[in-house]
């Protein structure tokens, strides 16, 4: 196995990744090592492999959706489902930071620009004791180094190939170095841009705005604007480097990002009246330190501070609900690793986050949704409403230490992690007018046992296991006396992976993988008809996802590549041990995706096809009219026990690249859906909830757009 | 550095679905209008409850029309106006008839009030109250295969607020009365036709007027703020004809519009035919009122 020694050889290195980021802009030697103890399943794609997916307009984060394991999110949804576990089990890391979203509304793009990005990893499950309170599965991205003259990161900006002669100098000014792109198409305009500063310092900053929303406004039916509500995002992201010596560097990081939609339909009728704004914003700030010693330990430190905002205010009908949560994020992650021995490496670190959460929410209990709960869309709200305001602390601090033992072609790595979680609610009972307000407080610990192995039984075979607990504390906004439960605590998950690498020759590489989660202590409605006060969610849900997929990934030629990726899975929820199993309102059985690339002449073809089962739907088997406000409500079936049809749609993406000097100009188009498929997004019912009919996707569709690299 | 050209282009097409009949085109027998007589009610009370039901023949008298009425509690986690056991259970049927007299549950108040139902384990949680600070006792409606839901209002006082603002509470709210239908115009642009002969395959104005005093104030208790609200009554009209085709099934007034009147457009049929209409009026109090007319289309 062929592997740079500052990334995978070292081990300390390896799990201090900014250490051994650092590590590897100092040296490179190629040595033969046992597979690193990574997570089974875990997709680890360069930057521009995923950039020049079809579909994801050059977006890393947003071509995840193609990875063996993530469901197909419904159109305008921007929901990451991993392996079966619900969007807010999966956790989003940046540059150690978490954050609160992946994607802008709609998951047109991510909330990171790609060429702020030097990676974007996706462990689908059984990731290791670093991360934490999440029950599904991890994003990480990982920013970039500036772009530096003679040595460090030599990937473009674009992710494409190592490339130096791009690379412009200015005189006059600081930089030793500079690079950059801009880009625009249908969606936003956006810019990434980096220098060099003295000897290995240098800024990077990226940015996005979007403005589909007004090009779209006027072009749109009032029915389709009514259905598809379209975001206005923007984004920047910001990085400066400081070093202080040949290996070590202080980084200050900088992120913010703000979506907002709106649609209105029907204005004249109160009991039709619907109306729905929604806004959210976050920011993180943190300055990291980085630190790379001669004996191949590493360490690193970020302590970082962050708001999120988010507002949602919706009528439908005579049932409404307006919801803002205003946090306060602190958290700070340090980690050091050292060898012990020439076969023992020692990873020890913690990982803490504290969030302050202030809570304002009125309206019907049952809007927005929750997973599990049964809806058809456009059916009126209940009309029942409640309110509260409330504030909420939920804190985690995790210590962590994680021995990597390498005997022979076994690397094993044992590792425990110890969640304490602290959770703060303000009001234990409803506001009632007399009684003197009273909150709580509680302390608990979890122990987090993660084991992973991993096994080279050849040059060209590795196995890997990988199994662990997993923690998740409840959100502030379901910590609510009225509309929540002020005494949730930590649910919990099992993972077990296991998968293995196959070499086939040097052009194939095929990864089974085969997976099972178990979670306990799930939040979920309460389904008694008389809750006790203060239990409007009660934690005795249990849910289950498991499955097997299979990724070949090939590369016959320099100029082709590619990927195969199929996944069969499910994923079930319960209200309780006592009850019955039924499927995810994700769950997707079958994911096939196709995609490859071919390059000639400064032309690149890129090919997509995938192929989803639909998620899972309530039918509606009668319905009767609540004469009271005169409309009509649906009788629904079992839970889940249909399907949207299976989705299928074949993209295309053309690319070419016009060198001058030294910049190049790429203008690409994509064509979606090229056999204009009529996909179906959702069911929706007549006024009567007597017929249905179905709420397609978009039909054949070219989005052109033009990138300047330079 | 140099600003890039853009090419873009969009092909979209539309993507909304097609829906069936519209709920205001009467197609077969149906339930569409109950009003409670008096709207709003106390434990104990005799209500009479009248109801509409019609069909493509015109209104009927459904002497076999069943009521119940429903004491199941809705679950939080349902997200409709009631349990879904009131719809799919079995109930005990409490009259039979197109206009019954049915006396209110001595327990409604703690079933879908803001008292909380006895227990022995411990509080439990009131029912939430709609928009306008309102509880409701359920009623199914059953004739033949045809099912319908009405929710008299009740009189149960406040959950969460102290005395003292229990009392102004009290003090200020005056109980629901119906609301009342007053007339019906008909025009072709701008000029008043008679019912009798009505031009096919036209775009015909219908405006409904109701009484000025439907629209009533009440007040409305917050518990977040521990306020007192004043609102006025948002009032809409369901329309339902046997042919032909409304622009708007529901059509109406938000509280802050002090008009008294709702206008919507009908495409008469293309051919001469007797069309039946009727308006249920409906305030956001759970008020009711309907009337009926006969339409001629003539060629």
């Amino acid at each position: 196995m062929r592997a740079r020694a500052g990334v995978l050889a070292l081990a300390t290195l390896a799990a201090v990744p900014e250490a051994a980021a650092l590590a590897s802009d100092a040296y490179e030697t190629v040595v033969i090592a046992p597979p690193p103890a990574k997570a089974a399943g875990e997709a680890g794609l360069s930057t521009a492999e995923l950039r020049q997916i079809p579909g994801a307009q050059g977006d890393a984060g947003k071509a995840l959706e193609n990875l063996p394991g993530v469901a197909r999110p419904v159109l305008a949804g921007g929901e990451l489902v991993v392996w079966g576990a619900a969007p807010d089990e999966t956790r989003v890391v940046f540059d150690g930071m978490e954050i609160p979203a992946l994607y802008h509304f709609g998951g047109l793009r991510s909330v990171v620009h790609s060429g702020f990005l030097r990676t974007v990893t996706l462990v689908p499950g059984g990731y290791g004791p670093e991360h934490g309170r999440g029950l599904g599965g991890l994003v990480q991205m990982a920013s970039r180094g500036p772009p530096v003259g003679s040595r460090g990161e030599p990937a473009g900006f674009a992710g494409g190939a190592p490339s130096r002669e791009g690379m412009g100098t200015l005189s006059g000014f600081p930089f030793s170095s500079y690079q950059g792109e801009i880009d625009a198409d249908v969606l936003d305009a956006s810019f990434a841009a980096g220098a060099a500063v003295g000897n290995g310092g240098g800024v990077l900053a990226a940015g996005r705005v979007g403005y589909l929303d007004r090009l779209l406004n006027g072009a749109l039916s009032s029915d389709t604007r009514h259905l598809f509500p379209l975001p206005t995002y923007r984004d920047f992201q910001s990085k400066v480097v400081f070093p202080l010596r040949a290996d070590e560097k202080i980084e200050v990081i900088f992120l913010i990002s703000s979506d907002a939609s709106s649609i209105a339909g029907n204005t004249a009728t109160p009991s039709s009246f619907a109306e729905q704004d929604r806004s959210q914003s976050f920011s993180r700030f943190g300055v990291r330190y980085v630190r790379a010693f001669p004996d191949g330990s590493g360490a690193s430190l970020i302590p970082f501070v962050g708001w999120d905002r988010t507002r949602r205010q919706e009528i439908a009908g005579l049932g409404s609900a307006d919801e803002s949560i205003a946090s306060t994020v602190l958290g700070l992650r340090g980690e050091y690793g050292a060898p012990l021995s020439p076969r023992v490496t020692l990873v020890a670190g913690f990982d803490g986050i504290v969030q302050l959460a202030n809570v304002q929410r009125s309206g019907s209990p049952t809007l927005p949704p929750r997973e599990g709960d049964i809806v058809a869309f456009g059916q009126p709200m209940s009309g029942a409403v409640s309110t509260d305001a409330w504030s909420a602390s939920v804190g985690n601090l995790a210590p962590y230490a994680a021995p990597e033992i390498t005997l022979g072609r076994w690397r094993i790595v044992p590792s425990l992690r110890f969640d304490g979680t602290w959770i703060s609610p303000s009001r234990s009972t409803p506001n009632n007018g007399v009684t003197p307000r009273a909150g709580s407080s509680r302390l608990s610990w979890s122990p987090a046992p993660r084991l992973a192995v991993a096994h080279q039984t050849g040059s060209w075979l590795r196995e890997n296991l990988t199994f662990g607990l997993y923690h998740q504390a409840p959100s502030p906004g379901d910590l609510s006396a009225v509309f929540g439960s002020p005494t949730l605590g930590v649910a919990h998950a099992l993972h077990v992976v296991a998968g293995t690498d196959v070499d086939v020759g040097q052009r194939l590489t095929v990864q089974p993988t085969l997976f099972y989660r178990y979670m306990w202590n799930l939040v979920m409605r309460n389904p008694d008809a008389s809750p006790a006060l203060a239990h409007a969610l009660v934690q005795d849900g249990v849910g289950r996802a498991y499955g097997a997929q299979i990724l070949l990934r090939f590369s016959p030629h320099p100029a082709l590549s590619g990927w195969v990726a199929y996944t069969l899975s499910r994923s079930e929820r319960r209200h309780s041990f006592e009850s019955s199993y039924r499927l995810l309102d994700q769950d997707q059985t079958h994911l096939l995706t196709f995609a490859s690339n071919a390059s000639r002449g400064g032309f690149t073809l890129g090919v997509r096809f995938r192929l989803a089962t639909g998620m899972p739907r309530t039918p509606v088997i009668g319905s009767y009219l609540d004469t009271t406000i005169g409309q009509y409500q649906p009788i629904f079936g079992q839970q889940n026990s249909i399907r949207l049809p299976v989705f299928y749609a074949l993209d295309l993406r053309f690319e070419k690249h016009f060198r001058r000097r030294s910049v190049d100009v790429v203008p690409y188009l994509e064509i979606l859906n090229l056999t204009n498929h009529a996909n179906v997004e959702e069911f929706a019912y007549d006024g009567q909830f007597a017929s249905r009919s179905n709420i397609t996707g978009v039909p054949i569709l070219a989005v052109a757009g033009l990138s300047v690299r330079f | 550095m140099r600003r890039p050209d853009l090419l873009a282009f969009l092909l979209l097409v539309g993507c909304a679905p097609e829906m069936g009949n519209p709920a205001s085109l009467v197609t077969q027998e149906r339930i569409i209008g109950v009003r409670g007589d008096p709207a709003e009610a106390a434990p104990g009370d005799l209500v009479r409850y009248s109801s509409l039901v019609v069909s493509p023949s015109g209104t009927v008298e459904a002497q076999d029309l069943s009521w119940s009425l429903c004491n199941l509690r809705k679950p939080v986690a349902e997200n409709t106006p009631v349990s879904q056991t009131c719809l799919t259970g079995d109930l005990v049927q409490s009259a039979q008839g197109g206009s019954v007299s049915i006396q209110t549950p001595s327990s409604a108040c703690s079933n879908f009030g803001p008292l909380a139902p006895p227990s022995r384990s411990g509080t439990l949680r009131p029912s939430d109250p709609d928009a306008t600070g309102g509880y409701y006792q359920p009623l199914r409606l059953d004739l033949g295969t045809e099912q319908a839901i009405f929710r008299e209002r009740l009189s149960c006082g406040l959950a969460g607020a102290s005395l003292v603002m229990s009392q102004e509470f009290r003090a200020r709210y005056t109980a629901n009365q119906n609301p009342t239908l007053v007339s019906l115009s008909v025009l072709v642009g701008e000029t008043p036709v008679s019912l009798d002969s009505l031009p096919a395959n036209q775009r015909i104005r219908l405006v409904a007027i109701w009484s000025p005093d439907s629209a009533e104030s009440y007040p409305v208790f917050d518990p977040a703020s521990q306020t007192i609200v004043d609102h006025r009554e948002a009032l809409w009209l369901s329309w339902f004809a046997t042919a032909g085709a409304f622009e708007d099934s529901l059509t109406g007034r938000q509280e802050n519009d002090p008009a008294a009147s709702t206008e919507n457009t009908w495409q008469s049929p293309a051919t001469a035919e007797v069309v039946f209409l009727w308006l249920v009026l409906h305030d956001s109090r759970g008020g009711a009122d309907f009337a009926s007319y006969t339409l001629t289309v003539v060629p």
